[in-house]
């Protein structure tokens, strides 16, 4: 009895294969799961493996040729089952239905292959005999029904009938990740179903281990979740380009110091520092009263810090000033492009974090379109986010313009280097009070702060840089306590 | 810790706030000389005089646009609409003004507005004393949407309400008012909007609620606790925003979601906790997610048989439990 063998399904998203190299030929004999032929789709290579032992009739594809999922591409005379029907002329390729391919995902039939894609959705998939071929009599169902006496009564809507039962996401997830046979779990479920109790059940009493430990399914943390599937470390991403450019140490003399190992991040800082002395950098400063400012957040910070659970520092003011002052000033926030300059569609304010590490400058996407309150959340969590080790790439790339908190150091000048390739960086220095001379002559006491910046002299002038200064004072000094965060 | 009810700690956080900030002022139908059909002001007018407590006309649309401009203005109001069943004349002025106002000014115009109001059903309240409008709101941006269901959770999300930046609509179930009883702290505290608590812990299934349907799922964890079945009770507090990440972490946990609510069941928050799990926590499922909710019909009838009908009622929830629980 000839089948046919379709491409499997091997990813959501994957609608195609590229037949490579046929691994048996026309005659030849093949055990189930021997490989027969190497497929490439956009997202991985992989071999196809037989469902079945038996004899291939013949090859309906070529190598080369493009074919989608659930495409026959061979015939099969499985053994152990008589001829019944002569092989009455060619097997018609069966058009794919929408119901054969839902079920292709839900994964039934798994054990008659194994694991083809890096979802594992395309368990069940190989070779799956299409409702329209005739299924191989010893197919057995998927799964022992259990007795249930809701069972029946309740299959109807969307539960699975006996020898039908679906895998729950979470079931075919601990399925992949502990590289379980699913056949040999008996299912307490309705209808007999695997339920995520039976997998883990399983999994202890044969003391089976994650075949990809560091995704313990159960202890995984609500902050973990997003950053599962992207790139896990973002330093360790900046550490590769590094190595690309950078050159073998030569051999120095042994120190008589301390020697310390350059860290990923400690060897980025150092990369990029180079960068910027190509940069001809010039330095302004203004200074700020910011008496309305101070008056501002303490009127407002007990309410906030018992509203938000974080501190409501002047450092988001601050963003907050030279986020909306950047709109007005377009030509500081753009980057020095070799022979133009790129003035950036988007504010994103890189704001420098110590860590134990070294300094990183996570982003902070569309900084002009938060207000005050949300900024501070939202430099807190960040800063979180970075002494915990924890930035993924999105949070480290993308910045136009920087921030440095250098008065948080006590500093009250600085001459901040330039983050190469963005156009300025603006540090805002320790907040100290100051004799001042105000209106009518008068000296009075004020709360007084620097804010400094370097900028490229390539990307704009001195009149350009002063403008964005003083239009960052004059917000900053008509804030009042009237203020609304 | 006093034990007190929900209408005592709404009144409570009311005074509290009024006594802390000048600029809290109250006003609704019948919240002065009456003290409120309800009785949540009870006593603040004597104590606050007739400019801080002000009776208004039966116009709602005029209750709620006079809050906006005034807190336009600096102050920060406390609305209340009697019955949330009389809200919708509101609607424009909130949906249309107060939820625009920060977005539409580019952050420089706030109002921070708290529209207070009874609502929910099973009271004999019929057709226009019992509806459920929290979905309504909680599908427009620019605005918050606190639903505590316990005294404590009550005075707390009042209080932040009060002193939040933004408008928040804070809807207060009618039959917790005086059937829920609880320990309030002494002195000030705030609960934030927009964080959800777990009000029962559980192994084998989630439920997601809110206000009244809380105590119900209590009740039906409690019942199903004696076969075994560890169910965790998740009070959402707030529903806009919704705290997804506590409702991940317990459908992480639990494998199986149950989401509930008195409100009708299309359009409804359940919904919105369906789809934010079926996006963020699909590989942690085991069993379809389940919901159960008020039927759609227009109103919550008046029969009392037929308003049991209509009610999610523990029987009710933990026979969709077992149904979850056995899939």
């Amino acid at each position: 009895m000839p089948v046919l063998i379709q491409l499997p399904q091997v990813g959501e998203s994957v609608t195609e294969g590229v037949i490579g190299k046929w691994l048996v030929e026309a005659g030849a004999r093949v055990k189930k799961y021997d490989p027969i032929v190497e497929v490439t789709t956009d997202k991985v290579s992989m071999e196809v493996p037989s469902p079945f032992d038996g004899q291939v009739v013949r090859l309906l594809v070529q190598e080369g040729d493009t074919v989608p999922m659930g495409y026959p591409i061979a015939e099969i005379e499985i053994e152990n089952t008589v001829a019944a029907a002569p092989g009455s002329g060619e097997p018609e390729p069966p058009p794919l239905d929408r119901e054969a391919e839902r079920r292709a995902r839900i994964g039934e039939f798994l054990e008659s292959t194994r694991s083809v894609g890096p979802t594992g959705s395309g368990e069940g998939g190989a070779g799956r005999p299409d409702a329209s071929l005739e299924a191989p009599a010893e197919t057995p169902p998927p799964f022992e029904a259990h007795d249930d006496e809701e069972g029946a009564g309740e299959a109807g809507d969307g539960v699975a009938a006996e020898g039908d039962a679906p895998l729950s996401p979470v079931v075919r997830r601990l399925v992949a990740e502990y590289d379980l046979d699913i056949s040999l779990v008996s299912g307490t479920g309705q209808g007999g179903r695997v339920t995520r109790e039976d997998i883990l059940a399983f999994i202890e009493a044969q003391g089976i281990e994650a075949a990809e430990p560091a995704e313990e399914p159960e202890e995984r943390t609500t902050e973990e979740h997003e950053s599962v599937e992207e790139v896990a470390d973002p330093l360790e991403e900046m550490d590769v380009a590094v190595d690309e450019s950078g050159e073998p140490e030569d051999e120095v003399p042994a120190p008589s110091g301390n020697v310390v190992p350059l860290s990923p991040v400690r060897r980025t800082i150092a990369h990029h520092m180079e960068r910027t002395l190509e940069i001809p950098a010039a330095w302004s400063m203004v200074e700020v009263d910011i008496s309305g400012l101070v008056a501002c957040r303490e009127a407002n910070r007990a309410n906030f810090e018992a509203l938000h659970g974080v501190r409501l520092t002047y450092l988001a003011f601050a963003a907050h000033a030279i986020a909306q002052a950047l709109r007005d000033h377009p030509r500081l926030n753009a980057r020095w492009a070799g022979d133009r300059v790129e003035e950036m569609p988007n504010i994103n304010l890189n704001i420098a974090v110590s860590t134990d590490e070294g300094l990183v400058v996570p982003v902070i996407r569309d900084a002009d379109r938060m207000a005050i309150s949300e900024l501070a959340v939202a430099i807190h969590r960040l800063a979180e986010k970075a002494r915990a080790g924890a930035l993924d790439l999105a949070d480290v790339q993308g910045g136009t313009f920087t921030l440095n908190n250098t008065g948080a150091l006590g500093s009250v000048v600085s001459v901040p280097i330039i983050n190469h390739p963005q156009a300025a960086i603006m540090t805002t220095e320790a907040v100290v009070k100051r004799p001042v001379v105000v209106e009518q002559d008068a000296i009075a006491v004020r709360s007084m702060m620097n804010v400094c910046m370097s900028f490229d002299h390539r990307v704009c002038d001195g009149a350009d840089a002063g403008g964005l200064l003083d239009d960052v004072k004059t917000r900053l000094q008509l804030i009042t306590a009237a203020q609304r965060i | 810790m006093a034990v007190q009810t929900v209408i005592e700690a709404v009144r409570d956080a009311i005074r509290e706030e009024m006594e802390r900030d000048k600029s809290v002022f109250i006003l609704g139908e019948d919240v002065g000389l009456r003290g409120g059909v309800f009785l949540a002001t009870q006593g603040l007018a004597d104590r606050f005089g007739d400019e801080r407590v002000i009776d208004t006309p039966l116009a709602e649309s005029s209750i709620a646009g006079v809050a906006i401009g005034a807190a336009m203005a600096g102050m920060r109001p406390i609305a209340e609409v009697q019955f949330a069943d009389f809200v919708w004349p509101t609607m424009n002025q909130i949906v249309g003004e107060a939820a625009r106002a920060r977005y539409g000014t580019y952050g420089n115009v706030f109002v921070p507005m708290v529209v207070r109001s009874p609502y929910g059903g099973h009271v004999r309240g019929g057709l226009f004393h019992s509806q459920s409008v929290e979905a309504y709101f909680a599908h427009t941006p620019g605005l918050k949407v606190a639903v505590p269901a316990t005294p404590y959770d009550a005075k707390g999300m009042l209080k932040a309400a009060v002193r939040d930046d933004d408008p928040v609509i804070f809807l207060e179930h009618k039959r917790t008012y005086r059937s829920v009883r609880g320990e309030v702290p002494e002195g000030d505290y705030v609960v934030p909007i927009g964080q959800a608590d777990v009000k029962r812990e559980g192994r084998h299934a989630t439920v997601v609620t809110y206000g009244l349907t809380l105590h119900y799922a209590l009740q039906a964890a409690e019942s199903l606790s004696e076969t075994g079945a560890e169910v965790e009770v998740v009070d959402l507090r707030s529903v806009r925003p919704i705290d997804a990440d506590a409702v991940l972490a317990s459908v992480r946990k639990t494998g199986r979601l149950l989401v509930l609510h008195e409100d009708n069941q299309t359009g409804g928050i359940g919904a919105e906790v369906s789809a934010i799990v079926s996006e963020r926590g699909f590989d942690y499922l085991d069993a379809p997610i389940a919901r159960c909710a008020g039927p759609d019909v227009p109103s919550m009838p008046f029969a009392p048989t037929l308003e049991a009908a209509f009610m999610p009622t523990p029987d009710k929830i933990a026979a969709a439990l077992r149904k979850l629980l056995n899939y």
